[in-house]
């Protein structure tokens, strides 16, 4: 397996997890930072379905499902809470996970990680068919988003909900789905990477994950969409992997690592805070 | 009352409460279908909040407020446009990030067949396309944000008249247009008319010179507010 393809990978994985906050972001303006923690729900079913002999359709599947429905549930759940709350309970959420991901060791292998069966013959296939199958789910969101009535519809919701509810829509129902298919691809991702990678641990799809899909996801322009997600997640994504994989010295590396991915968070936030989140007037 | 001559809003001593702030003194008005029917008065007065009343957008009142065969209180803005009310509001409320004809698509989604039948055309965006560009001189490839208000208010009217509304809730529609419109205004509240629908309007008198409402209630600020 080449490092060129693990970074489009990787580019790939973050450009999934950006759009599913993005999505969310333009039709309800709520802040998605448990998108990591659904991948890795999502991805730590899968682990454990493969390794039960679960077909591998079926596996896939039913952790996509469970994506979808943490999607959903976080959505109701966040009709009753302030939009501020709802990063809380996404915060809330996101270590839930985490510590069960650490302390059920029977299912996840604890703090030494699940390694997961081989599901697919052919190492290197699985890879290519994973940034294949990446690739075609961001062409679908993409086509979802601009190309559909369903998608523009939700992006009016998110612009102006009396706009929405003036052309008929239901600004609640278009919240919902936003958040399945937001809960859905994430799930995706999640899945992606435990079948390519064939390892998860409780700090792989951590908050740190999720605030850079968050960050990319945000900054992100809708009319430029798919070449700002591109960029921005090879550079944080794909680069946080190239740092991480480097080899100049642990400690180095590491700190090098860091700040860099750390600042550019920081000068995307910067960016994000001083555009207009409505993208109302010019 | 038969059928076709049921109002299709009626109001029956309403005040417009805004918690224990009374908006109006009580009024009382019937909007039958062929109907203009105008709700004048001085600012502040509760006119435009009777409108959101009978959207149920969440106006509390006091009184009876029916709209198409529905209590207000119970009826959601979504359902009462989709059993055919439109409205003009007072101020733009168009999804500025979108272009014009994103926006369109989605109108069309919820009024199929409009936009079709003015002009023997299968490709409803050209139709729309040509009538704006033509109308209003407004570019349907251009984002919302870049019309001025006064072309978003046109985009709205267009969009409500060409849905062939049953009932039209049109709050003060010639404010903020050039007056080369006020014609085409006056003709597609007539075409409502004409098609068994009705226009329920809110103005301050003075713009109302183009056409004659069937009635016209004023509607006067509480004398206690309490």
């Amino acid at each position: 397996m080449s490092f060129a393809v693990l970074l489009f990978f990787t580019a790939a994985v973050g450009i999934l997890l950006s759009m599913g906050t993005h999505v969310v972001w333009q039709t309800s303006r709520r802040l998605m930072l448990v998108i990591g923690a659904i991948a890795s729900v999502s991805g730590y079913a899968v682990a454990i379905a493969a390794n039960a002999g679960v077909p591998v359709v079926w596996a896939v599947l039913s952790a996509m499902l469970i994506g979808a429905l943490l999607g959903v549930v976080l959505c109701l759940s966040a009709w009753r809470v302030a939009r501020e709350d709802f990063l809380l309970l996404a915060l809330a959420f996101s270590e839930l996970v985490r510590r069960l991901a650490f302390h059920l060791e029977c299912l996840t292998n604890g703090a030494y990680g699940l390694r997961v069966a081989p599901i697919l013959p052919g190492t290197s296939d699985m890879w290519f068919t994973g940034v294949g199958i990446l690739a075609a789910a961001v062409a679908l969101c993409l086509q979802l988003w601009f190309r559909s009535s369903r998608g523009l519809e939700w992006r009016i919701v998110g612009c102006s909900r009396s706009s929405a509810e003036l052309l008929g829509s239901v600004p609640a129902r278009s919240e919902l789905a936003s958040s399945v298919v937001s809960g859905a691809v994430a799930a995706l991702a999640g899945i992606a990477y435990v079948l390519c990678i064939r390892y998860i641990h409780p700090d792989d799809m951590g908050i740190d994950l999720s605030l850079a899909a968050l960050v990319v996801g945000l900054a992100a322009r809708p009319r430029w969409l798919t070449i700002d997600l591109c960029v921005m997640a090879f550079i944080l994504f794909a680069g946080r992997d190239f740092l991480r994989l480097w080899d100049i010295g642990g400690t180095v590396r590491f700190a090098i690592h860091e700040v860099v991915v750390g600042a550019i968070i920081i000068l995307m936030a910067i960016r994000l805070a001083r555009a207009d989140p409505g993208g109302s007037e010019p | 009352m038969s059928g076709s001559d049921a109002s299709l809003i009626e109001a029956d001593a309403l005040v417009v409460r805004y918690g224990g702030w009374q908006v109006n003194e009580p009024v009382s008005f019937s909007l039958h279908p062929g109907q203009l029917g105008l709700l004048t008065g001085p600012n502040g007065s509760g006119k435009t909040s009777i409108l959101r009343a009978l959207l149920g957008q969440g106006v509390g009142y006091e009184g009876n407020l029916r709209v198409l065969d529905s209590d207000a209180r119970r009826v959601k803005p979504w359902r009462v446009i989709r059993e055919g009310l439109r409205v003009i509001p007072q101020f733009p409320t168009l999804p500025v990030s979108l272009i014009v004809m994103e926006y369109v698509k989605v109108w069309r989604r919820y009024n199929p067949g409009c936009l079709v039948e003015r002009e023997r055309e299968t490709d409803r965006h050209r139709v729309a396309k040509g009538e704006l560009g033509r109308l209003f001189g407004i570019d349907t490839r251009v984002p919302i944000s870049v019309l001025s208000t006064g072309q978003r208010r046109l985009l709205e009217i267009f969009l409500a008249f060409a849905a062939k509304p049953r009932v039209l809730l049109a709050d003060e529609p010639l404010a903020g247009i050039a007056r080369e419109f006020i014609p085409y205004v006056a003709e597609g509240i007539r075409g409502v008319r004409e098609s068994s629908g009705a226009v329920l309007m809110v103005t301050h008198g003075s713009e109302a010179s183009p056409w004659r409402g069937d009635w016209a209630v004023e509607v006067m600020p509480a004398k206690c507010r309490a």
